[in-house]
């Protein structure tokens, strides 16, 4: 054996290892993203506000056509506050409480707005 | 043998090359789209750049049947039948043919406890769930009314006209149990004519797993836990499968210290009292919608009976947090610690 051909050698059998290895890391665990990022407020398929998570004890007021919407945050925790003035109608949003982790997701109907985690999810649907 | 050696590194360069391209060529980063339809959130996952426009079919078709099936918009095909079928028949399409068809087959399925004539009895419940100073809880002769109103022997279907009439007034037609499930088997069909691998759709809460998952050999999907946030446990579900959940947590109210939700029994004219959720896994939408709901309202031991003869596969939770399976549920069940 020449010793161009032991590099051919070599050379394959590293590329063969790596992409198996790289493999291994994109399918492997799940396929999923493990750490939460951010929590995303969507408004009619966009994104209106991203927020990195976790955050420190604070609101964000978020004003649109649906009036004052009062986001309380405090590490990966978030909730409409019950109090947001003249925000929903139906006000299941409002008293839905804290959600804390994926797939917690808040959903006003009437608004047309959708509050979920970005990140740190390991399951593909919630059924309920 | 030794020509073989000599061209044995170019042939593990080949096979290396080949492996790099299948690896290559698994997808993209999954693709969430978000939205509103049938009075629910809804939420298609697909996998590449390509399938957007398939993604836009089963929007635009969630968006037709919410015109169609939805009972509370004065424009849907459903509202004119319930307001105008007494007086005369009413022509309906052909989408709604099928599903009032598929509904009543379902009723007879389900022995009654899916019922598509219950509009009367949940619009008494949902006044009394959704009103937010109003807790007097409906007087019996109301709900009596309201249960001889609900039944499907007062529907009249001329199949060959394609119409459909009452036979008193105040029937009211009601098809929120299973348009989810119904839009979801729709779904799939938009994805098997464009050829798509695979998509996770979530049609408010009753998902729809097409195809198998990319490099891993289940989908997971979580079940709400009925008294907490998060999940008690997670489905292992291979490929082509709708998974349907009715619980009691989703509408209700508290009264005098009871909860009362919107899952009605239709032989009693109340909220069903026994489950908290019943969850059902079928190859068909409409199936697993109808019958979660139907089990509610059947209880535990009428509802294993009934799943355990029809060899259905479904995950059921009472009110002290057991889990109880039927069919072969338990083998794709994994609790959550």
């Amino acid at each position: 054996m020449k010793r161009g051909d032991l590099l051919i050698y070599l050379f394959t059998a590293s590329m063969l290892l790596f992409s198996f290895l790289l493999y291994l890391f994109l399918y492997s665990g799940w396929g999923f993203n493990q750490r939460i990022e951010s929590v995303i407020v969507e408004y009619k398929k966009q994104v209106y506000a991203k927020i990195p998570l976790p955050s420190e004890e604070r609101t964000i007021e978020l004003k649109g056509t649906w009036g004052n919407l009062i986001l309380d945050l405090n590490g990966y925790n978030v909730r409409i506050n019950p109090s947001s003035p003249h925000y929903c109608p139906d006000k299941i949003c409002m008293n839905q409480g804290w959600i804390s982790k994926p797939p917690g997701t808040i959903v006003c109907l009437p608004n047309r707005i959708i509050i979920y985690y970005q990140g740190g999810n390991d399951i593909d649907g919630l059924t309920h | 043998m030794r020509r073989a050696f000599k061209y044995s590194s170019l042939i593990l360069l080949v096979l290396a090359l080949l492996f790099a391209y299948w690896v290559n060529k698994a997808e993209t980063k999954p693709r969430t789209v978000r939205d509103f339809a049938m009075d629910t959130y809804i939420e298609i996952t697909t996998y590449r750049h390509s399938d957007d426009a398939v993604t836009e079919e089963m929007l635009n078709d969630f968006k037709l049947l919410e015109s169609i099936f939805n009972r509370y918009d004065e424009n849907s095909v459903v509202f004119d039948v319930n307001k105008n079928a007494y007086e005369k028949p009413i022509y309906i399409p052909a989408i709604f043919m099928n599903l009032l068809t598929e509904s009543l087959k379902l009723f007879y399925y389900t022995e009654g406890h899916f019922n598509p004539a219950i509009g009367p009895l949940v619009d008494i419940w949902m006044k009394v769930i959704k009103g937010e100073e109003f807790t007097d809880l409906p007087e019996i002769n109301i709900l009596n009314e309201a249960m001889s109103l609900s039944k499907t022997r007062n529907i009249i279907i001329n199949e060959q006209d394609r119409q459909v009439s009452f036979t008193i007034p105040g029937v009211s037609l009601d098809f929120g149990a299973v348009v989810k499930g119904f839009a979801v088997d729709r779904a799939f069909e938009i994805l098997k004519n464009r050829g798509t691998d695979r998509a996770v759709i979530n049609a408010g809460g009753t998902i729809g797993v097409y195809g198998s998952p990319a490099g891993r050999k289940y989908w997971r999907i979580g079940i709400q836990h009925p008294r907490r946030e998060g999940i008690i446990g997670v489905l292992n579900l291979t490929s082509n499968m709708v998974v349907s959940t009715s619980g009691d947590y989703e509408r209700y109210k508290i009264i005098n210290g009871k909860r009362y939700h919107h899952l009605l029994n239709p032989f009693t004219g109340y909220p069903s009292e026994e489950l908290l959720s019943v969850t059902i896994i079928n190859k068909n939408g409409l199936l697993s919608d109808a019958v979660s709901t139907a089990v509610m309202s059947m209880g535990l031991q009428k509802g294993i009976e009934f799943l355990t003869q029809k060899s259905l596969m479904a995950i059921i939770i009472t009110p002290d947090l057991k889990i109880h399976f039927t069919g072969d549920a338990e083998s794709l069940f994994q609790p959550e610690l």
